[in-house]
């Protein structure tokens, strides 16, 4: 299981460059640039998480410094590694990066180097082909129809319109989304979240040393759990295990939620996974409680910087927390198999 | 008694017209017509004489003891592999072996037929128990030119043994000579043919004089043979085959699927074979005769025993009449024209 | 590039699943080990006769093709391709068949697969 363990990592600064297909610029780039306002003097551990590059974070200069890649759940994994160095004692003060030039790989390229076991990519299929496997089925059991699905990602978009760090701050209509070409029937083109070019960073420090910092919040839990990597061996098309068993660790009221919406069909099964819709009321909860469910505009409307975005997250999280509200971050690696769950607390 | 033990047939869904072929080479439909040929199969992109050999062997060995399979010979001029054979490749998809010998044969459209000589001599001679003998063909065409209105996909199996035989091997022969008609070089993609000399010095040479020495060698007249499966490159050759052997139209005429399915070239022949099997009585009397380019026939008469009874699987007929026809656009692209 | 040894261990031409005596669960394509439990297994021959559970026709390719997933008849569930079968939706009853899945090149080695077709 998880072997939940509370907690109260300070986050003690963060730094967030706007994803978006930035030919311009290489990793080190990426690198330079999100680290430029920060102030590294007292950071002896560096976790980098990149996914398509092996980035070495060699531009940091920290000789405890390693480099992590779960697809999509490399940030929140390299998140959850860094605290549990400061809590060994293995290092007193981590910077946690998270960089990624996914433009600079083809989709074709991008589709053949992911997760999936040969027994699924031998028969074509992709990420893609098989959340739409997952979607179809959902459709089949709890009557939602694609125009939902879109509708998913158009309220993201709209979510976006206030966050100055959205690659896509405007609106997408779900009628557009309809009309976009079809990636694998129900999913369009204009409802997956993009590949995109970003760094996120985050710097923590050990509880004790607190007090010489400006502390933003703190990061109180992180849940991890595992299913197959092959999606039709798991025991569900409807849910994700690894998502449902880090839920049951969570004993927090959580305010606020950034989740994995690489596809409108993850975003619904992580708030069923998560615990705060039933099955089958995802996308009425969502409309209900419009601030709680990827308020920032989720991978889909901020724009996919792979490894990134778990940082992305737990920064967009936190900063949209009042005082002593509990948020989380949701972050899946290649179909589903692997879910990482970070908890911070303002 | 040796002979037929069990048998599969197999033909791809997809058809295309020959008044489409011909409309996408602007020629006269007619010219299909003239040799009846209305339709022909098309494999998808994803089929070859291997995977449709398979298909047609998972039938012929349904009820096999597949551990005492001591043979798999396949016959096809569009193996998958120049070198490689089909044969193993065929032995591990259906889970047979490593116990066997094997090879794969070419002799035109008479590879098949020849895979199931070799079976029937190597059970006759006491060396194996049964043999699996798989005739499969994706014909290729040149664009344009007459053989695209029959050059269609096919594969026929048999298996060769002892026990519970639905057909007896009465006898076989075969009749070969050095005869240019149609060919193809290595490395080309299309073969080539000599015309109307595949007429009378080819076709009609060897089937006529290959069945009339089988008839002779075995005593029998057509009065007691009641089905002859011979070649079917068209539908008319066969027919006028049967005239110059001065057979009875019917009784060639009633088992011929070429005019819906086209030439399936070394599955020709025993498709027709299978086809007659679906539907032959006890006691019936069976005459098939291939033909191969280059030249040469095999023949061979086959009597069915109460066995034939006991088959309940799917027909011939009903792989033929399973149908879905494309367009040329989509027709060269899964036989690679566009490639 | 296609590893030559690698496609050899892992040829997926024949229907051969695997069985725990522990687990009683059947397993495809065939592991000696069980996944679930990592006790040996022993082979077995699977009829190749399933139901599709889920399906979607995938655009990401030169020419769309349907995929799905599929529960066999004797438990395990697999993804794979449906062929020759526009109508096929979920619950509809498919059998195996081998079909040509990818070659490396012109000069490389073919790798042939099941893909599924409805009954």
């Amino acid at each position: 299981m998880c072997g939940v363990v509370t907690m109260n990592i300070p986050i003690i600064q963060t730094s967030l460059i706007k994803f978006g297909q930035l030919w311009d610029k290489n990793i080190s780039d990426l690198i330079y640039k999100v680290v430029e306002k920060l102030d590294l003097t007292d950071v002896d551990a560096a976790f980098v998480a990149n996914v398509y590059h092996h980035a070495t974070g060699e531009e940091l200069h920290i000789d405890n410094t390693a480099c992590i890649n779960e697809e999509g759940a490399s940030g929140a994994m390299a998140l959850r590694q860094a605290a549990a160095s400061i809590m060994s004692g293995q290092c007193k003060c981590a910077i946690v990066l998270g960089v990624e030039k996914a433009t600079d790989l083809t989709g074709t390229h991008l589709n053949n180097i992911s997760s999936l076991p040969t027994e699924e990519k031998s028969q074509g299929a992709t990420v893609s082909s098989q959340f739409a496997l997952m979607a179809q089925k959902y459709m089949h059991e709890y009557g939602i129809k694609p125009a939902d699905l879109a509708s998913v990602a158009s309220l993201n978009h709209k979510n976006a319109m206030q966050n100055p760090y959205a690659q896509f701050a405007s609106e997408l209509s779900a009628e557009a989304i309809l009309q976009s070409p079809m990636v694998a029937d129900p999913i369009h083109t204009l409802e997956c979240a993009p590949h995109s070019d970003g760094a996120a960073a985050v710097v923590m420090c050990h509880p004790d040393s607190a007090s010489s910092y400006k502390v933003q919040g703190h990061f109180t839990a992180s849940l991890i759990a595992t299913d197959y990597e092959n999606t039709a061996q798991r025991a569900s098309l409807t849910s994700l295990d690894a998502t449902k068993k880090c839920a049951k660790q969570i004993s927090m009221k959580i305010s606020k939620a950034e989740v994995y919406d690489i596809y409108p069909i993850s975003e619904l099964l992580a708030v069923e996974d998560l615990g705060f819709a039933k099955k089958g009321e995802a996308w009425g909860f969502i409309k209900k409680n419009k601030d709680m469910i990827n308020a920032s505009g989720g991978l889909k409307a901020c724009g996919h910087a792979v490894a990134a975005t778990g940082v992305r997250q737990a920064i967009d999280v936190l900063s949209r927390l009042k005082a002593s509200e509990h948020g989380l971050t949701h972050s899946l690696a290649g179909t589903g198999r692997l879910s990482v769950v970070n908890i911070f607390k303002k | 008694m040796i002979g037929i033990t069990g048998y599969g047939a197999y033909i791809p869904k997809y058809r295309i017209k020959a008044e489409e072929i011909a409309k996408a080479n602007n020629a006269d439909p007619s010219i299909p017509k003239s040799i009846l040929i209305e339709e022909k199969s098309v494999p998808a992109a994803d089929e070859d004489s291997l995977t449709m050999g398979v298909e047609a062997a998972r039938i012929a060995i349904k009820d096999i003891d597949k551990s005492r399979i001591g043979a798999i010979y396949c016959g096809s001029e569009s193996k998958v592999y120049a070198v490689k054979p089909n044969a193993t490749i065929v032995g591990e998809a259906l889970g047979i072996g490593p116990n066997y010998s094997a090879a794969d044969l070419e002799f035109a459209c008479k590879a098949g037929t020849a895979a199931l000589q070799i079976c029937l001599g190597l059970v006759k001679a006491g060396f194996i128990e049964s043999g699996l003998a798989i005739g499969s063909d994706t014909a290729q065409a040149a664009p344009g030119d007459i053989l695209e209105y029959s050059a269609a996909a096919g594969a026929a199996a048999f298996v060769v043994g002892k026990e519970k035989v639905m057909a007896e091997l009465e006898g076989t022969c075969s009749y070969a000579t050095d005869t240019p008609d149609f060919w193809r070089r290595q490395l080309q993609k299309f073969p080539s043919h000599a015309e109307q000399f595949t007429g009378t010095p080819a076709y009609f040479k060897h089937v006529v004089a290959c069945t009339r020495m089988m008839m002779e060698k075995l005593d029998l007249t057509e009065k007691d043979i009641d089905h002859f499966a011979f070649h079917t490159p068209n539908g008319k050759f066969p027919l006028k085959a049967a005239k110059l052997l001065g057979l009875p139209k019917e009784k060639i005429e009633k088992n011929l699927l070429v005019s819906k399915i086209g030439n399936t070239y070394s599955a020709a022949s025993l498709l027709v074979f299978t086809h007659i099997l679906d539907q032959a009585k006890p006691g019936e009397r069976i005459l098939v005769t291939s033909f191969g380019s280059g030249a040469g026939s095999d023949s061979f008469v086959f009597k069915v025993t109460d066995q034939i009874k006991k088959i309940k699987q799917k027909t011939t007929q009903s792989y033929v009449d399973e149908k879905e026809y494309v367009g040329y656009a989509a027709y060269s692209k899964c036989v690679g024209l566009l490639r | 590039m296609i590893s030559i040894p690698y496609a050899w261990r892992n040829n997926r031409s024949a229907l051969a699943g695997s069985f725990c005596n522990a687990c009683k669960l059947t397993w495809y394509p065939s592991s000696k080990a069980c996944p679930a439990c990592r006790n040996s297994t022993n082979p077995v021959e699977l009829s190749g006769k399933g139901t599709i559970v889920s399906i979607t026709t995938v655009h990401e390719s030169s020419m769309p093709f349907m995929l799905a997933i599929i529960k066999l008849d004797e438990g395990p569930q697999v993804t794979a391709q449906i062929v020759d079968t526009p109508a096929a939706a979920i619950g509809s009853k498919v059998v195996a068949c081998l079909r040509r899945m990818q070659s490396d090149g012109a000069q490389g080695i073919i790798q042939y697969g099941i893909k599924f077709r409805g009954v």
